[in-house]
């Protein structure tokens, strides 16, 4: 079993924190989740589940011409298995729920295909209960009216004809991709939904692209975000929308769901600024919304850099501005139709055993022009149970450092005590010559 | 002379006045009141003045295209990248276009002709790029400034001659901080009109890529105003060398290409610490809008604000670091103090999350010490026929290091982010100190001539002085 070195240190400032604050219980978690970390720091990928083809529905768009996506692959580990579902069915959702080991996930498809929302409830079952479970669900794509240009949507007055609120439920979704390359304990595992209804005016797309690696490494698009055992990855993209607004900036609203109840499961943002920016230059910032879960590390992250590029060549001079606004309480009613929930917490959606809360974030910089100068916005951020990866100072950067400013310091500090040493010497020697006989007695 | 009134009360006029009873011409009329008598300061200052003009409107004219970035990529519909041709067109040919350029001058064209002639290449190159815009070719534009750039660099080197036979051993390194502050205007005010004065254009009843050409017709108003300080030049100098018989106490020595191979090795050392000090403070405000946006979640206005700070504090304390240092001398001290003190603000940005206002004005401060202490010091090395020369060597040095580092520093942001760019800039900084201390080691053998203190640097030319007179 492997870990990796960043996980380490990092388990090594914490712990020192929690030792000099005399605190047991928190060495004691830390130590629970260092334990749980080893055994978890790859998994293997299987997949194994897609909406199989004897099902008709799986192969042909509903009566709105919407498709249903669903991909599933699971993630075994060393003392668990993750399972990751992801559909467009209602709403764009990722489910993902721990087991113990050699369960399977099995699917009443009838049901979870079926129009009467009664019938999806619990359609979706384990062989092994989990016992836990987060899901990521996107509700809703805001455009707003940007006429002050101030790229924040506090500072938009909420008067509707500055704002149109695009249902993610409404929308049409396009047959998804899957596309997997199977390496040596790497697993690519990408699903991609995307939209093009007459909501976004012909040609326009909004996608989703989940990515899955199993294993410790870091995504090869900017901003570069890392992958551990436990984490996944969208990638959000939206191309070539026709805004409404001659200056139009779009927003997303993400909702959290975690199996554990909102009052043991305190979740909030926490921004982590950083000198270093080598992952994804020029931007400083890393957010993770966590929830805190217990010691059984039953907490999710959402976790993100405040970066999305306007082209779709990602670089510093495409980098755009993702701000996030407070989280808010809310619950998914089953009129907003997340039906992969539905499908699987059943009822418990609703009876308040859920942590429930969602996220706005808007994208544009002040004087970008807008969405329309560019018609493009991507987006990546990854979502995990456990800790959020940190980025750490890497070696290279260490390196580059104390050989770059370390060599000339020495250089420096070396030739003035040669100059210095050099000086005296001469002194004395000059003395020596005034004075006729070395040895003259000190009165 | 009726600026005299706006010079500046400097100098000492004992030993000014010593020096008249020494002249044999007798002055008659205006030649013989303080602001015409070439052996008075006043007279000194009033020629400073126009001297600081003479390359005003290459350096108005130069950032013309980056004042009217919008309208020029709206009015000729081209990208980015096509817009970013007129500067390289300027830049890439100068690597090595303003050596040829000093070398010219020392050995063809004299100062004076030399300036007139390169003036006269900045007004037409003005006038080119100009027509070019008005008839919406973007050839005619990139030709213009071409031949803009062959003047107005090599037109920045005759300056620094100019100042350098004006003001050698007197006040040098303030003219150098007033002839940088003077650059730093130049941009500064191009900035803030060219916009305004498109619109203004506009209401005349053009518009396109005609109201863009007219407006830079009316730039180029300023290169004809620095033609004409050009002339002026020729005249002042002639006529003080007339009066001063310094013309005839020249040796005759005409430079030869091959004293390039001999020139002192101060000079080296001086283009090393050009090169490195400049390459870590142009490229990072190159790249340096963004970096405040995101590091300090800086509006772009605050970023642009803080962004430029370096310009408009050494537009202003230029002068009057050239004035302290001319006060106490010690070159090298101060360019090692410069240099030392734009580390640490880079360290501060890079390591810290500090208010970057308070390193950026600090580094503003150390860029003017550094920039009106260095450039001085090549007068200290090299004698006056090889003068031009030696600064257009530098300039072509510095040139190749700003265009190939900005662009590895594009690259290095692209790639590893700004922390290792800043430790790139950091590397460079370090190797500015070590050339530094190896100049201040080579001057120390060599019997501390850069190095001296203001009241050396006083006696040294009074013998200068002599020396020439008994000739």
């Amino acid at each position: 079993m492997r870990m990796t070195d960043v996980w380490k240190r990092d388990f090594s400032i914490q712990l020192l924190e929690c030792a000099l604050h005399n605190n047991f219980p928190c060495c004691q978690m830390l130590f629970q989740k260092y334990l749980h970390e080893l055994n978890s720091s790859w998994n293997k990928l299987h997949t194994t589940l897609f909406c199989p083809t004897e099902i008709p529905e799986c192969q042909q768009p509903d009566d709105n011409g919407s498709y249903t996506n669903v991909a599933y692959t699971r993630a075994d580990g060393a003392t668990n298995t993750l399972h990751y579902v992801y559909s467009s069915r209602g709403l764009p959702t990722l489910l993902v729920a721990r087991t113990g080991l050699k369960s399977n996930m099995t699917v009443d498809w009838k049901s979870f295909l079926s129009s009467n929302y009664s019938d999806v409830k619990n359609s979706v079952t384990f062989t092994q209960k989990p016992d836990y479970a987060y899901a990521v669900v996107f509700t809703k794509l805001y455009e707003y009216d940007d006429i002050e240009d101030t790229a924040d949507m506090e500072k938009v007055p909420a008067n509707s004809s500055l704002w149109i609120t695009h249902e993610l439920s409404d929308v049409i979704w396009e047959n998804s991709s899957v596309d997997f390359t199977q390496r040596l304990h790497t697993f690519n595992f990408s699903v991609v939904t995307s939209s093009s209804s007459l909501m976004f005016n012909g040609n326009g797309s909004l996608s989703f692209t989940l990515t899955i690696q199993g294993k410790d490494t870091r995504n090869s698009i900017l901003p570069h975000l890392a992958f551990n055992a436990n984490t996944s990855q969208f990638d959000v993209r939206m191309i070539g929308l026709e805004p409404a607004f001659n200056s139009s900036r779009f927003g997303l609203e993400i909702h959290l769901v975690t199996s554990l109840p909102e009052d043991t499961n305190r979740m909030d943002i926490r921004t982590h600024k950083s000198i270093d920016d080598e992952h994804s230059p020029g931007t400083f910032e890393m957010l993770d919304w966590t929830s805190e879960g217990d010691l059984q590390m039953k907490g999710a992250f959402v976790q993100w850099k405040p970066v999305c590029y306007s082209q779709f060549d990602y670089n510093t001079r495409s980098a755009s501005k993702v701000k996030h606004y407070d989280l808010q309480n809310t619950t998914l009613a089953l009129n907003a139709h997340p039906l992969l929930l539905y499908a699987y917490f059943g009822d418990s959606l609703s009876d308040g055993s859920l942590g429930v809360k969602a996220l706005n974030v808007s994208y544009g910089i002040i004087g970008d022009k807008f969405y329309a100068h560019t018609g493009y916005t991507g987006w990546m951020f990854s979502v995990g149970s456990g800790l959020p990866p940190s980025d750490m100072v890497s070696l290279l950067v260490i390196l580059v450092i104390s050989i770059g400013l370390g060599i000339p310091v020495l250089l420096i500090a070396f030739g003035g005590i040669t100059m210095c040493v050099k000086r005296r010497r001469d002194q004395r020697d000059s003395l020596y010559s005034d004075i006729s006989s070395p040895y003259t007695p000190i009165q | 002379m009726s600026e005299g009134e706006r010079s500046p009360l400097l100098g000492n006029s004992q030993e000014e006045d010593r020096l008249q009873d020494d002249v044999e011409v007798e002055l008659r009329g205006c030649g013989a009141t303080a602001a015409c008598d070439p052996m008075r300061p006043y007279h000194r200052y009033c020629v400073l003045f126009v001297m600081c003009f003479l390359s005003f409107g290459s350096y108005f004219c130069y950032d013309n295209p980056a004042a009217l970035q919008d309208r020029i990529e709206n009015d000729l519909k081209i990208n980015t990248s096509e817009f970013m041709q007129l500067y390289s067109f300027y830049s890439w040919p100068n690597v090595v276009l303003c050596f040829f350029g000093g070398f010219l001058i020392d050995r063809v064209f004299g100062i004076r002709l030399g300036a007139i002639i390169f003036s006269t290449f900045v007004v037409v190159g003005q006038l080119l790029f100009a027509a070019g815009a008005y008839t919406g070719s973007l050839w005619l534009m990139c030709a213009g400034r071409f031949i803009f750039g062959i003047g107005g660099e090599s037109l920045c080197v005759g300056q620094n001659t100019y100042a350098v036979s004006w003001f050698k051993g007197r006040e040098l390194n303030m003219v150098f901080g007033l002839q940088l502050s003077f650059s730093r205007v130049g941009s500064t005010v191009n900035m803030n009109i060219m916009e305004k004065v498109y619109q203004w254009v506009e209401t005349w009843g053009f518009n396109g890529h005609q109201c863009l050409g007219v407006t830079l017709f009316i730039a180029a108003a300023f290169c004809f105003f620095s033609l004409v300080c050009a002339l002026l030049m020729a005249f002042f100098d002639k006529r003080a060398n007339a009066i001063l018989k310094t013309d005839e106490a020249k040796t005759g020595e005409v430079i030869k290409f091959s004293d390039i191979k001999n020139f002192n090795s101060g000079l080296w050392f001086i283009c090393i610490i050009c090169v490195a000090y400049y390459v870590a403070v142009f490229p990072f405000i190159g790249l340096g809008l963004v970096f405040f946006e995101m590091k300090w979640g800086y509006t772009p206005s605050k970023a642009n604000a803080v962004n430029s700070l370096v310009y408009i504090i050494s537009a202003v304390a230029s002068p009057i670091s050239g004035f302290c240092i001319d006060k106490t001398g010690k070159n090298i001290f101060w360019v090692i103090s410069g240099t030392a003190v734009t580390l640490g603000c880079h360290a501060l940005l890079a390591f810290t999350f500090l208010n970057p206002f308070i390193a950026m004005i600090i580094m503003g401060l150390a860029y003017s010490v550094l920039a009106s202490s260095l450039w001085p010091m090549v007068a200290m090395v090299i004698p006056e026929q090889c003068l031009a020369t030696a600064y257009g060597l530098m300039q072509s040095v510095q040139n190749l290091g700003l265009a190939t580092i900005s662009l590895a520093a594009g690259k290095i942001v692209d790639l590893k982010g700004y922390l290792i760019l800043e430790v790139f800039f950091l590397c460079w900084l370090c190797v500015a100190l070590i050339a530094e201390a190896s100049l201040y080691i080579l001057d120390a053998a060599r019997g501390c001539i850069l190095n001296r203190s203001a009241k050396e640097r006083h006696l040294q030319a009074e013998a200068d002085e002599e020396s020439k007179k008994d000739h």
